[in-house]
């Protein structure tokens, strides 16, 4: 043994007994810097191949197996080339092995120095097997160097040499002198080289050699073969297709008759290397068993696979030896995999049984089986009428969501996706919902795009889906993505019917008014208070400053992106409520000099806007945003198809429409292919001209950027007449007059009026509503449908059918021109309360013309009080008592300029707090004419547990500045939600005694 | 179907029968040591570097009870645990997992033959062989003989090939298979000839 030798191995031991992996590295630098000198001295002259010839033999192989090994350490190595191609060129045996497996392990293909082996490599591959019958050193020899060098051309590949010898390796394979061993490896040589140059081979020509190889005794070729045609196949798939009765002919001996030689049996199986490349070289054509049916006849080879598949799916047996079954499971994995590219031509049987073996195997302990087990049920589950099977499983699919290995959980995530659907949509959404709150970072960003496309999918309510992505938001709002919100605010919409615009900006307003929340949330409040504030300014505590102030308090902790949506919100707040356009103004003012190019050209258009423009333009360009256009594929989709790739399970799911998307997709074709609609539109559209001129800036609002889509739908406008923005003013003061007044008038446009009277005796009220028809024709179908709440009883009569009581088929009452129908509501209030019920009006013209109003009955908390007489004493004890948050309720609020706070006006405050709003004023505790003070019992027909009305002792106080030009309101009563009642009221209505 | 469809059908169809073969295979010690590693696929040296660091980010820190795949995009990771030695394949999406675990239980019994009851400082002191055996066994990535007895015959043919070859007192690239000495084993706690298998995990 020389004492070099040892080099080697202390070499090793060194690196073993590093302690650190810098340790490693620092004596991995050493060896290389040594290696290098002795590659390349220089002082002496190398040779013409680059190589040092002044090394020995034995110097040369220990070098380059030193490089061999720090390169499979890990470690770059990019010098001693030269030295590893002059051992290829060796003619000893013994220095050839060492450089073919370097070759394999340093270099690549591209390398420009393998050009100069090449004829090397050619000769050494071509050296003609000794024929001269004595075997002996020689034909092994030649045998040896061959199967080398096939080995290092399929490891390393690369065009040039592909190009050299690619005729050579075909040559070899179908040579009827080469050996078994040459066979295989020139097999799996050519696959390499056809899969970095394809096509190199035509498969007709090809076809018939493959046959005849497969017919070979030895299995190793078989299955080097195999390997060969799945990868000739997958190229070029008809060329190969008549090779089918042979694979299934070799198949069928393994698995039917067990035929197999003695040594290529793996545990008892028979080689399931070959079993699996066969059912993948089947599964290349998913035709193949089409119109089969069990025992029917047909092709043989056919009815053989049948019975193949048939037999591993039912004689698959658990094992005790882990090899066996992993073994065993590969090949029925890879058979259902075949039937699950069989699809609906595949035998029913066939498809049951394979799902219900799945459903066992989702239920074992063994994590791979498991794993498998999900993600071969999840393609199963998409072949039609297969998804029935999975869904039974739901319950143990979700355990597996909980399960501590990441990779189950993805899996059983993707399984959930692909079974949900209507039926258990809401189950499953919510579980996912409930487990994003545990899930770990690594899968958060997938659950919350699977599940909004989920609840998009499914939703049987869109005020459902809003809900949920709001959740989304709140429980991980850094992986809820743009295109996740985007997707919101184009489905609230493109969906004008029923009340989910309003109910989507109602919980948006309650969702942004805490002083923290996630931007997110911001960013879609601010865009949907901003289109869809109207809809619920005339709420109690939501109107148009209340929604300002809610959405500014978050200003200063937004980014830019965020300030540019709310500039735009802010844009359309300022124009549809003059009472904020002294908020709005200073906002602008601030930002005209952002350093943020969008913040700082909103701010500066929006503000110069009302010069530039004719009032109707600014209209027009502050109108809410037209439906956006339905894309084949949503942004969400797109965003999956990135992250899975083309051929998930998941892809194919979100890409079909489901029935409910049908459905919605229907209706809204529907509302827009009904003629009447366009009539509808036509009064209010009357600037429609004027929208080119204003269409660009416009468009920035949207938040998806998608401009064309826009100006493309310019025309499409929401299908049935809703209330037009120029009254909502006008109707917001309507309701505030009504809610202190007896009766007044709630609504009017050139069709209809709307008048209410109502009494309150206790807890008890009496509220008359009268529609009057004030158009020259009859209202048809006229409906008018009351919100019920839970702190009301209510009792209706009315004009016969006018009542819509939910269900949709009620045809409603007719209203002659000049006439009346009368609605009477008997009401009982049972609990304190902040909002006032909805009425929504709906009705068509003689001409068609579809109308619908929402609108709010002035019924309100304060209508319920009766006042209560006390001494300033008894006054300001009560006061003191009902300290605290919960009880107390203050709000500050600035006038517009133009008005001033004198006595006159405070004598107008006094009055509707006695009057209106029926407290009795304690005028000993005010001592200027500057405060008003009054208290109130507001009572309630629900009884305690002595049988005894429940009442609630309210006190309000008014303070007014009248330099800062502002009053200060404070309630306090012993439930939350009569002070913020009180105090909505009581503002409303002093402003509205400014006049 | 559109034929937008219709032509990823077919594609995705392709390259799942021509996954047959690994991308690479990485030896790795529960320390995060790499006894070997080898690309069957071109990566660039960073993607071989991020690939390595994946490896032992994500692992070695797996429980035994949870499954041996680990998905990663294009490919996975299917990884077979023996003694304090991990076997990870990097195999394309489409490829069978439970085929691939079972060819590295291939692999490590040819290696188990070879070395009679291989351990992990067989493969550390005769790296050669141990790469001259996955050479034999598998061709560009891809199984080529699954017979173990096939594969040693071919290996001990190629060594008395180049004794045979060899003047006497000449080197063989045997010298180069130099094990550890008794006391050495002793000495790093294994009882001689006591080296029997662990086991799969």
């Amino acid at each position: 043994m020389s004492t070099q030798a040892r080099g080697l191995n202390n070499f090793i031991s060194d690196l073993r007994n590093a302690k650190s992996r810098e340790e490693e590295s620092n004596r991995v630098e050493v060896e290389l810097a040594k290696i290098r000198k002795k590659c390349n001295p220089g002082d002496a002259k190398l040779a013409a191949d680059g190589s040092n010839p002044s090394l020995s033999s034995y110097q040369r192989k220990k070098y380059v197996w030193k490089l061999a090994y720090i390169h499979v350490l890990g470690y770059e190595v990019d010098f001693g080339h030269a030295e590893v191609l002059a051992l290829v060129r060796s003619k000893k045996y013994s220095e050839k092995t060492v450089g073919y497996v370097a070759l394999s392990l340093l270099l690549r293909g591209s390398d420009p120095v393998v050009s100069s082996i090449v004829e090397t490599m050619k000769t050494d591959l071509t050296m003609a097997p000794d024929t001269s019958g004595k075997k002996k050193k020689g034909s092994v020899k030649n045998d040896a160097v061959q199967c080398l060098a096939l080995c290092s051309l399929a490891n390393i590949s690369g065009l040039e040499l592909i190009q050299a010898m690619h005729m050579e390796v075909q040559h070899i394979l179908v040579s009827k002198t080469s050996t078994e061993q040459v066979k295989k490896k020139s097999a799996l040589c050519l696959l390499r080289l056809t899969r970095t140059s394809p096509n190199l081979i035509s498969g007709r020509e090809f076809a018939p050699h493959i046959a005849l190889l497969l017919q070979d005794q030895h299995l190793g070729v078989v299955t080097s073969v195999m390997s060969l045609l799945n990868g000739l196949a997958s190229q070029q798939t008809e060329a190969y297709e008549s090779l089918i009765p042979n694979a299934v002919h070799v198949l069928s001996l393994l698995v039917l008759k067990k035929e197999c030689a003695r040594e290529y049996l793996y545990y008892r199986t028979p080689s399931p290397w070959l079993q699996i490349k066969l059912l993948k070289f089947l599964q290349l054509y998913p035709n193949a068993v089409e119109g089969h049916d069990i025992g029917m006849g047909g092709d043989e080879h056919v009815n053989q696979l049948v019975n193949v598949v048939l037999k591993i799916l039912t004689e698959t047996d658990v094992s005790d030896s882990i090899n066996k079954s992993n073994a065993d499971h590969a090949i029925l994995f890879e058979a259902v995999n075949l039937i699950v590219l069989w699809g609906t031509t595949c035998p029913v049987a066939l498809r049951e049984g394979a799902m219900k073996l799945l459903g066992k195997f989702i239920s074992v302990r063994e994590p791979n089986i498991r794993y498998l087990g999900l993600l071969t049920m999840a393609k199963l589950a998409q072949i039609e009428g297969s998804v029935v099977g999975a869904k039974q499983h739901q319950a143990t699919v979700l355990i597996s969501l909980k399960d501590a290995d990441i990779s189950v959980r993805r899996r059983a995530l993707d399984l959930l996706f692909v079974i949900c659907d209507t039926d258990n949509a809401d189950r499953i959404v919510d579980e996912l919902v409930a487990h994003l709150v545990v899930a770990d970072a690594s899968i958060r960003e997938e659950m919350v795009l699977k599940i909004a496309i989920l609840a998009e999918k499914y939703a049987t309510d869109l005020r459902w889906y809003v809900d949920t992505i709001l959740k989304l938001i709140s429980i991980s709002g850094d992986y809820v993505s743009d295109s996740i919100w985007h997707r919101v605010v184009q489905i609230v919409t493109n969906h004008p019917q029923g009340e989910l615009q309003s109910y989507a900006a109602a919980t948006l307003f309650v969702a942004v008014s805490p002083r923290r929340c996630h931007e997110t949330t911001v960013r879609v409040a601010a865009y949907m208070l901003g289109e869809f504030g109207f809809l619920i300014a005339e709420r109690p505590g939501m109107s148009g400053e209340e929604q300002f102030y809610v959405l500014h308090q978050h200003w200063f902790n937004v980014d830019a992106k965020t300030k540019a949506i709310l500039i735009s919100s802010f844009a359309k707040l300022s124009n549809l409520y003059e009472e904020c356009r002294p908020l709005v103004a200073p906002v602008f003012a601030r930002s005209r000099n952002s350093s943020d190019m969008e913040v700082q050209q909103r701010c500066v258009e929006y503000s110069s806007m009302r010069e530039a423009f004719s009032p109707e333009a600014v209209e027009d360009l502050l109108r809410e945003m037209p439906p956006f256009e339905d894309k084949r594929r949503s942004a969400l989709e797109m965003r999956l198809l990135e992250t899975e790739g083309e051929n998930s399970a998941a892809v194919a799911k979100a890409s079909t429409p489901s029935e409910v998307e049908q459905q919605r997709a229907l209706l809204s074709l529907q509302m827009l292919s009904n003629p009447p609609m366009e009539e509808d539109m036509a009064p209010i559209d009357e600037e429609e001209d004027e929208q080119d001129t204003v269409d660009s800036s416009n468009n920035q609002q949207h938040p998806d950027g998608d401009n064309e889509a826009v100006l493309e739908n310019g025309s499409s406008k929401p299908v049935v007449a809703g209330i037009p923005k120029e009254l909502i003013p006008a109707m917001r003061k309507a309701f505030s007059n009504l809610c202190t007044s007896p009766s007044g008038v709630l609504f009017e446009n050139s069709l209809l009026q709307v008048g209410v009277k109502h009494e309150y005796v206790g807890a008890q009220g009496r509220i008359s509503v009268f529609f009057g028809n004030l158009h020259s024709s009859p209202l048809h179908n006229f409906k008018v449908k009351v919100d019920q709440p839970d702190h009301l009883r209510t009792q209706m009569q009315g004009t016969q059918d006018v009542l819509d009581d939910g269900e949709s088929d009620t045809p409603g009452c007719t209203v002659a021109t000049k006439t009346q129908a009368k609605l009477l509501i008997l009401v009982e209030v049972t609990a304190p309360f902040d909002d006032a019920p909805s009425m929504r009006i709906t009705f068509q013209t003689e001409q068609g013309e579809r109308h619908d109003y929402p609108l709010r009955l002035p019924l309100v908390a304060t209508c319920f009080m009766e006042s209560v007489n006390l001494d300033p004493g008894a006054f300001m004890q009560r006061w003191k008592s009902l300290e605290g948050p919960d009880r107390e309720c203050q709000e500050v609020m600035k006038l517009p300029p133009a008005s001033e706070i004198d006595e006159a006006y405070m004598d107008r405050v006094a009055n509707v707090i006695i009057n209106g709003m029926k407290f009795g004023r304690c005028q000993g505790v005010d001592p200027t004419p500057w405060t008003v003070s009054g208290a109130a019992t507001f009572r309630t027909g629900a009884k305690d547990l002595n049988g005894n009305n429940i009442n609630v002792g309210c006190l309000v106080r008014v303070e007014a500045n009248p330099k800062a030009n502002a009053f200060r309101v404070t309630t306090r009563t012993l439930h939350p939600l009569c002070s913020k009642a009180i105090k909505n009221v009581s503002l409303v209505s002093i402003k509205l005694a400014a006049a | 179907m559109t034929d937008f469809d219709q032509d990823t059908l077919t594609k995705s169809k392709a390259t799942a029968a021509a996954a047959c073969g690994w991308n690479f295979i990485v030896l790795m010690s529960r320390q995060g040591k790499i006894r070997l590693s080898e690309f069957f696929s071109s990566y660039t040296e960073s993607q071989k570097k991020r690939i390595l660091r994946d490896i032992a980010a994500d692992v070695l820190p797996r429980q035994a009870k949870m499954c041996n795949i680990i998905e990663k995009g294009e490919y996975k990771f299917v990884y077979r645990r023996y003694a304090s030695l991990y076997f990870i394949v990097g195999a394309p999406v489409e490829m069978n997992e439970l085929i691939v675990l079972e060819q590295i239980h291939l692999f490590v019994e040819a290696l188990d033959g070879y070395f009679n009851s291989v351990c992990e400082l067989d493969l550390v002191f005769s790296l050669h062989k141990s790469l001259m055996i996955l050479f034999e066994m598998f061709i560009g990535g891809m199984l080529c003989e699954s017979n173990r007895r096939e594969v040693l015959q071919q290996i001990v043919e190629a060594e008395e090939l180049v004794e045979q070859m060899t003047k006497p007192g000449e080197d063989t690239s045997s010298q180069l298979d130099d094990g550890l000495s008794f006391q050495e084993q002793f000495q790093l706690g294994r009882k001689p000839g006591a080296r029997g298998p662990r086991g799969n995990r």
